[in-house]
């Protein structure tokens, strides 16, 4: 081959490499960004989900009940029978989350966590493991998610009363796409939240301060 | 000028080999970007469209989003306006345990529409039942160009 010939594909060969940068210039420029894409949908669906959720009654995933008890321990005596069983099937799933919330509110004295005897303490885990395969089927799979539920913490003078609740399925997870809130009220005034911390410590707090109860429910979505 | 039948004609071989093959590698790179591009626009189209399903036209006057009234009088104007400009439209309600509680639109089929693909989105909603109560389902919005 001559050398003219050893030219010509040297020639075609930058021509081509021009064009192709060119190209790949343009096409990167005008691309839609998949993950902007995804994320736009993501965070629908997890506006979707906490609608959805705080119309959806317990009944459509199987009901829900628990059993009254104390320090972990239900009363399940015969002499009790079912009448220890509360069944809460018409509830939906953020009128639960709300009264969980205030049967089980958290204490901290001084940064230790203080136990009290809660009849209604079963609820908490019975509820986060419902919730769970509510939450597995409304995602249906297509995103790991974690819901968190807390309400803002309440300062007295010697402790703070707040509560907290996660449940989360992140075994797949790979990057949060996004995280969607709703602020649902407790279903009690504040008059009737602070006499249920007055019969916990035992003590008066005349003249305290307190704005409505609410909990603020969020939904992370994370991509799989 | 003097043509040496042989090794020139073998470079111009192999230039016009090399320039086929990479117009073809180009023709391959764009048609597999339009694509692309055109199952991102399509899914946005889809999830523009499941959101306002979603938020305006299932919707009750009084409910808030997300809680569903099914009816196919609002869906139906706004099917034709999307056919108007090529588009189709299926949306179907289904419960979690998938029955099939409400379907609007034509079905897709695949023999017909085999180079426009459908794009489908699927967002969990509550349906008003009897009495007030809402049921918990999946609304799914199907979209595709003809």
């Amino acid at each position: 081959m001559e050398e003219r010939g050893f030219g010509y594909i040297a020639d075609i060969l930058v021509f081509a490499l021009l064009i192709s940068t060119a190209i790949l210039l343009l096409a990167g420029a005008s691309l839609v960004d998949p993950r902007a894409e995804s994320t736009r949908y993501a965070a629908s669906f997890a506006q979707s989900t906490l609608l959805s959720f705080q119309h959806s009654t317990a009944d459509q995933f199987g009901g829900f009940e628990y059993t009254l008890g104390a320090f972990g321990f239900e009363l399940d005596l015969p002499v009790v029978g079912d009448s220890a069983k509360r069944q809460l099937h018409h509830k939906t799933l953020a009128q639960l989350l709300a009264e969980d919330a205030l049967l089980n509110l958290r204490v901290d004295a001084e940064g230790t966590g203080l136990t009290f005897m809660r009849q209604n303490q079963g609820m908490d885990d019975e509820l986060r493991s419902f919730l769970k395969s509510a939450l597995d089927r409304m995602i249906g799979g297509r995103f790991s998610y974690r819901l968190r539920a807390r309400t803002e913490p309440i300062d007295f003078q010697f402790a703070r009363v707040y509560f907290e609740t996660e449940i989360e399925d992140l075994t797949r997870a790979r990057a949060q796409l996004c995280c969607e809130s709703v602020m649902l009220s407790l279903p009690a005034p504040k008059e009737e939240l602070i006499q249920r911390v007055e019969e916990a410590f035992g003590t008066s707090f005349l003249g305290l301060e307190l704005a409505d109860p609410v909990i603020e429910v969020s939904l992370e979505l994370w991509s799989r | 000028m003097v043509l040496s039948v042989g090794e020139d004609l073998f470079s111009v071989l192999v230039v016009v080999g090399l320039a086929a093959v990479f117009i073809a590698a180009l023709a391959h790179s764009y048609h597999v970007y339009a694509e692309r591009r055109n199952a991102f626009e399509d899914f946005g189209l889809a999830l523009d469209i499941a959101e306002r399903v979603k938020n305006q036209l299932l919707t009750g006057q009084n409910d808030p989003p997300a809680l569903l009234e099914l009816s196919h009088e609002r869906l139906e104007n706004y099917s034709r306006l999307l056919a108007l400009q090529g588009v189709n439209l299926r949306v179907e309600v289904r419960a979690l345990d998938g029955e099939l509680l409400f379907a609007h639109g034509p079905e897709f089929n695949p023999l017909e529409q085999y180079f426009s693909p459908p794009v489908g989105v699927s967002l969990p909603v509550a349906v008003v039942q009897n009495q007030g109560s809402a049921r918990g389902c999946e609304l799914s919005v199907q979209v595709w160009r003809g």
